[in-house]
């Protein structure tokens, strides 16, 4: 006979225990929870949506990972993550302004661009400069957080020459409105 | 004039998260980020962008907080309904910015702010297949016999009639 049988002292104990302890005590109530926890979500609304906006280098757009801070007449560079047009800055105008001859429009298309250089978010707004021909110079169309044409608000095609003397699209500034939260 | 001198002028600039909600927010930076980016393009960072033909928010919304018609109205507009914000406790958040922050000083006395359940009772009932133009005029009404709004409220702009 062994002297010290840990599968009979470990039977013995449980035995004892389960003898001893009710259906409604608090240690089968303790393991009931323990089994049935993962079964609950612990919040019972989806938090998801209402936390702010994902800003980790994984939740990045592939514009973002390849954008730059350096030059402002390359599509890439990282304001115009949403833009879409002629850049003015390769017409005569610059990031902030419109070229000679055209006047800024009122009214604008808003986007949440990531700076490269502090990965932090920032509101861009894409203002047209309006009143004289297309500027064929700098070509792009960066599509962060727009969608398709039938929800025409979210699409950034549409010329926003609203408000000014003249509808004539002439090209697109990116004016830092401040920091995105 | 029913109206309230409200002290949210310093939630324009909107950095630090109060902590108890003051006007309906919990986050005013989070409030004003969120209607920069989904109305701030055509009404613009600071609620105006005359004379392009888009309601002039800056010292107007405010009015159409008076009745719970009014206050319905705005939730239900299709771009407030249907905004890509989904939560509905921060799309309250975002119209409360634009109330009580864009829209002062005019803002009745006892307005209350919008709440979550607000914006989930409007939600399904949005101004989808009206003449938003004919909606905007009758309670622009409303608001004048009700709550003493100004005519120049039927105007999109301050002025729009005299250009």
């Amino acid at each position: 006979m062994k002297i010290f049988d840990t599968d009979a002292i470990g039977e013995k104990w449980l035995r004892k225990l389960a003898g001893h302890t009710s259906r409604r005590s608090m240690v089968s109530r303790l393991g009931l929870a323990l089994v049935a926890a993962p079964a609950f979500p612990l919040l019972p609304v989806s938090r998801a949506e209402a936390a702010k906006p994902d800003r980790s280098p994984e939740a990045k757009t592939a514009f973002a990972r390849n954008a730059q801070s350096s030059d402002d007449t390359e599509c890439n560079y990282w304001r115009y993550c949403a833009i879409d047009g002629a850049l003015c800055s390769c017409c005569g105008g610059g990031i902030h302004s419109c070229p000679a001859g055209s006047e800024p429009s009122p009214v604008s298309w808003v986007g949440t661009c990531i700076n490269p250089d502090n990965g932090k978010a920032y509101l861009i707004a894409y203002r047209d400069c309006c009143g004289k021909p297309t500027c064929n110079q700098c070509f792009c169309d960066n599509t962060d957080r727009q969608t398709q044409i039938y929800t025409p608000q979210l699409n950034n095609d549409i010329i926003w020459c609203f408000g000014t003397q003249s509808m004539q699209y002439h090209c697109s500034t990116a004016v830092l409105v401040g920091g995105a939260e | 004039m029913a109206t309230a001198l409200l002290t949210a002028a310093g939630y324009a600039g909107g950095t630090t998260p109060l902590a108890h909600p003051a006007f309906g927010m919990r986050d005013p930076a989070l409030a004003r980020s969120d209607y920069i980016e989904n109305c701030g393009g055509c009404h613009g960072v600071t609620g105006s962008t005359a004379p392009a033909l888009v309601p002039e928010l800056r010292g107007r919304v405010g009015w159409f907080l008076c009745t719970p018609e009014t206050r319905d109205y705005l939730l239900r507009l299709p771009n407030v309904a249907h905004s890509r914000v989904r939560d509905d406790a921060q799309l309250a958040e975002l119209m409360n910015y634009v109330v009580y922050v864009i829209g002062q000083p005019n803002i009745p006395v006892k307005a209350q702010p919008f709440t979550a359940e607000d914006v989930a009772r409007a939600r399904p009932r949005a101004l989808s297949s009206v003449n938003l133009t004919r909606e905007r005029a009758r309670n622009v009404a409303i608001a004048m016999k009700r709550c003493g709004a100004p005519a120049s409220l039927r105007d999109f702009y301050d002025g729009q009639t005299a250009r």
